[in-house]
């Protein structure tokens, strides 16, 4: 055996001696991956996100309008008093409010498209939204789904050809003073009353022949062009996003590069205890001393990814869709990283506190620019463009590709690539600035 | 003892522009008890780390076996046997994969390595122990494993850098006991203590440096005639007071029949030497 392989066995056998310890750096991440899993899990669609409704109006049409709301498979409405729903949003209880007051029902008429129906010093035709302001993303999807039920419920309300026809009939009558301007507006309002007419008459007939034809039969609300979802990954129509498959790669990496620092610090504490030089008085080069602790660092480091992967894929729905192969390759890849990223540590700090203040901000730094806290769609235009030069960024890549995204073998071997590129450029820093004494 | 084991020619080894040696140049014959004395911060472990390979001089060269230290390192490491003055062991892990894994570093395998870790274990009385971390162990037996690890590949020259320090009575007779012994099989021995009685009973030879010069070196009897005496005994002919012998040396007017000379310890000449002031390590 060389002496690179007593050392990693020393080193090994110096960590799994703290039983606890090492027990530590799978259990942690393992939780800190469920539970960011569990928080960013989007699952089929189905969860919800809770609405205040304040109803001052009363009457049918805010009802429906509510009802319409309430539908909607993303929102869960609930009715409250104004009191209870604006201390709701003031304690951070509820994100969104609206608060519909009196008569505001009477503007959603079907005219209201085309002007208002109501007018005068009454006319109310304000929605207060009451929003925490921690929550604004939630308060601009409430405010799109209400305008679309708004839509459906003035739609609704001219269903019947006969108040169809009347309403196109008042418009009608409306633009008559525009002479001959706004040519395109009359032609719609002709044609708007040449349907109601037909679909009128065609209601008649039904019901003289017997048939069980109601009136607005034929009559569509369906809009123009239907969005249909599918979802696009490369291991195809299948696949879909594994939110733990992303956070144990984060949540893994984050610990890891934190047990990096660590192990740094365990050179530190042999260099101060004499060890260090004691392995280089046995003719053991410093070279291989140095590379041998990275080498356990590795080895712990493909430890906690098996097992953590391994739970993922058991419990948690985490699949290797671009093969074993693959996802061992971006394994083997992040551990010689975190192993050379321990070297760079322990040679660009001289001290603990160094270490500690150094490293603890690199560390953050790292996983925050990568992705790993929050999706990096969120990030910044400048931190995203920065990805390639972020090692860290090919780590969370290589997993997404090796598992959810299946993007198969050929961007496997690119993400590991990248890392030990990386990992030869820190290693060899680390190897020239670490001082021994 | 004519040839040298480790020669020592101008080193000097400074810290941030201080010096620890300076322009130090020393012999150590081959087969000899070398007793390296110095108050603290004399420039004894900086010397020992640049034996030892894991130093470089800022000027100067050392050969060990005449092989030059900083030209073929590994030949030197693979001769010479360290015992460092802290504990450099790995205290969670057992007394035998400490010295398993010495062993192999220093390129010991198979039966080799299991005969010389036999042996280390009987010569630190530790089979008994073996199974046991380091952790566990008492100080003394700590000790004696510190040195067992050293001495696995069976080196020529040795270098115990304060071997006692800290260890009960028992423990450092054993520990001088094993020097003794292996210095009766033919190694060469270069012993550093603050312990003065420890090198006038182990030491043949002896060096002393203060502020990173060497004071002297010589064989330990004439070390211990380098000073005059500086106390006397004597019996005149008849009783008389303090006073009138007082007056009759100053004087030099009374007539002595009988004088008789103290003999110094090693002590008090290397108090006389390098003075009485504490030198606490900086």
């Amino acid at each position: 055996m060389s002496r690179f392989f007593w050392v990693v066995r020393k080193d090994l056998a110096v960590f799994f001696a703290d039983k606890s310890g090492a027990v530590m750096v799978i259990v942690v991440p393992l939780l800190l991956g469920v539970m960011m899993g569990l928080i960013f899990h989007t699952g089929d669609g189905t969860s919800t996100m809770d609405v205040g409704v304040v109803n001052e109006d009363g009457g049918p049409t805010i009802v429906a309008l509510i009802q319409r709301l309430d539908a909607e498979q993303s929102l869960k409405v609930q009715v409250l008093e104004r009191t209870v729903a604006r201390d709701k949003v003031a304690a951070g209880k509820l994100g969104v409010v609206l608060v519909f007051g009196a008569n505001v029902g009477k503007q959603l008429t079907a005219t209201a498209m085309f002007g208002g129906a109501e007018t005068g010093a009454k006319r109310n035709n304000v929605v207060p939204m009451w929003v925490d302001p921690s929550r604004a993303i939630e308060a601009n999807i409430v405010k799109g789904l209400l305008t679309k039920a708004m839509m459906e419920t003035m739609f609704s309300q001219v269903s019947d050809p006969k108040q169809l026809g009347q309403m196109f009939t008042d418009l009608l009558a409306t633009t008559a003073g525009l002479g001959d301007s706004q040519p395109e507006l009359k032609r719609f309002i002709a044609q708007g009353v040449a349907f109601a007419t037909e679909s009128q008459l065609a209601a008649e007939k039904s019901s003289a022949t017997g048939t069980d034809a109601k009136p607005g039969d034929g009559f569509s609300l369906a809009p123009p062009l239907d969005v249909v979802r599918e979802e696009i990954v490369a291991a195809g129509p299948t696949a879909g996003f594994n939110s733990h498959a992303h956070t144990f790669a984060g949540m893994l990496m984050q610990f890891l590069l934190f047990m990096a620092i660590s192990s740094a610090k365990g050179l530190f504490a042999e260099r101060g205890v004499g060890t260090l030089d004691r392995l280089r008085m046995t003719a053991t080069s410093p070279a291989s001393i140095l590379l041998g602790a990275a080498g356990a660092v590795a080895v712990i480091c493909l430890l906690s990814t098996a097992v953590i992967f391994g739970v993922g894929a058991l419990f948690f729905g985490v699949e290797f869709r671009s093969g074993i192969l693959a996802f061992g390759l971006v394994s083997v890849a992040q551990a010689v990283f975190i192993g050379s990223f321990m070297l760079l540590m322990a040679g660009l700090a001289n001290s603990d506190k160094q270490l500690d203040g150094v490293g603890t901000m690199l560390v953050l730094a790292l996983c925050f620019v990568s992705g790993a806290w929050v999706p990096a769609f969120m990030l910044p235009d400048f931190i995203a463009a920065a990805g390639p030069a972020v090692p860290t960024r090919w780590i969370l890549d290589g997993f997404a590709g090796a598992t959810w995204r299946g993007l198969g073998l050929g961007h496997a071997l690119q993400s590991a690539g990248g890392l030990l590129a990386f990992s030869v450029v820190f290693s060899a820093i680390g190897l020239k600035r670490f001082r021994w004494a | 003892m004519t040839e040298s084991s480790i020669r020592i020619a101008g080193l000097t080894v400074t810290y941030g522009g201080v010096k620890a040696v300076d322009d130090f140049s020393l012999s150590v014959p081959t087969g000899a008890i070398f007793g390296l004395l110095g108050p603290n911060g004399a420039g004894k472990s900086s010397t020992i780390r640049c034996i030892s390979t894991v130093q470089t001089p800022q000027a100067g060269t050392i050969t060990v076996a005449g092989v030059d230290t900083q030209q073929h390192p590994n030949e030197v490491r693979r001769s010479l046997g360290v015992v460092p003055q802290g504990l450099a062991l790995y205290d969670n892990l057992s007394v035998l994969k400490n010295l398993q894994l010495f062993g192999g570093l220093y390129g010991l395998g198979g039966k080799l390595l299991n005969d010389r870790i036999g042996w280390g274990l009987a010569l630190a009385q530790l089979e008994d122990h073996a199974d046991k971390r380091v952790s566990a162990l008492s100080g003394g037996m700590q000790r004696r494993l510190n040195i067992a690890a050293s001495l696995l590949h069976d080196p020529k020259i040795l270098v115990f850098d304060e071997p006692t320090a800290g260890v009960d009575p028992q423990s450092r007779n054993h520990i001088l006991e094993t020097i003794r012994t292996l210095h009766q099989e033919g190694r060469t021995v270069i012993y550093t203590t603050h312990y003065m009685e420890e090198v006038e009973a182990l030491c043949d030879r002896v060096a002393i440096m203060d502020a990173g010069k060497l004071i002297l070196a010589d064989t330990l009897a004439q070390v211990l005639t380098q000073t005059k005496p500086r106390s006397f005994r004597f019996t005149a002919d008849a009783p008389m007071d303090t006073e009138v012998v007082r007056n009759a040396l100053r004087e030099a007017g009374v007539s002595v029949v009988d004088i008789e000379s103290e003999s110094h310890t090693l002590e008090q000449v290397f108090l006389d030497l390098t003075g009485r002031g504490l030198r606490d390590a900086s």
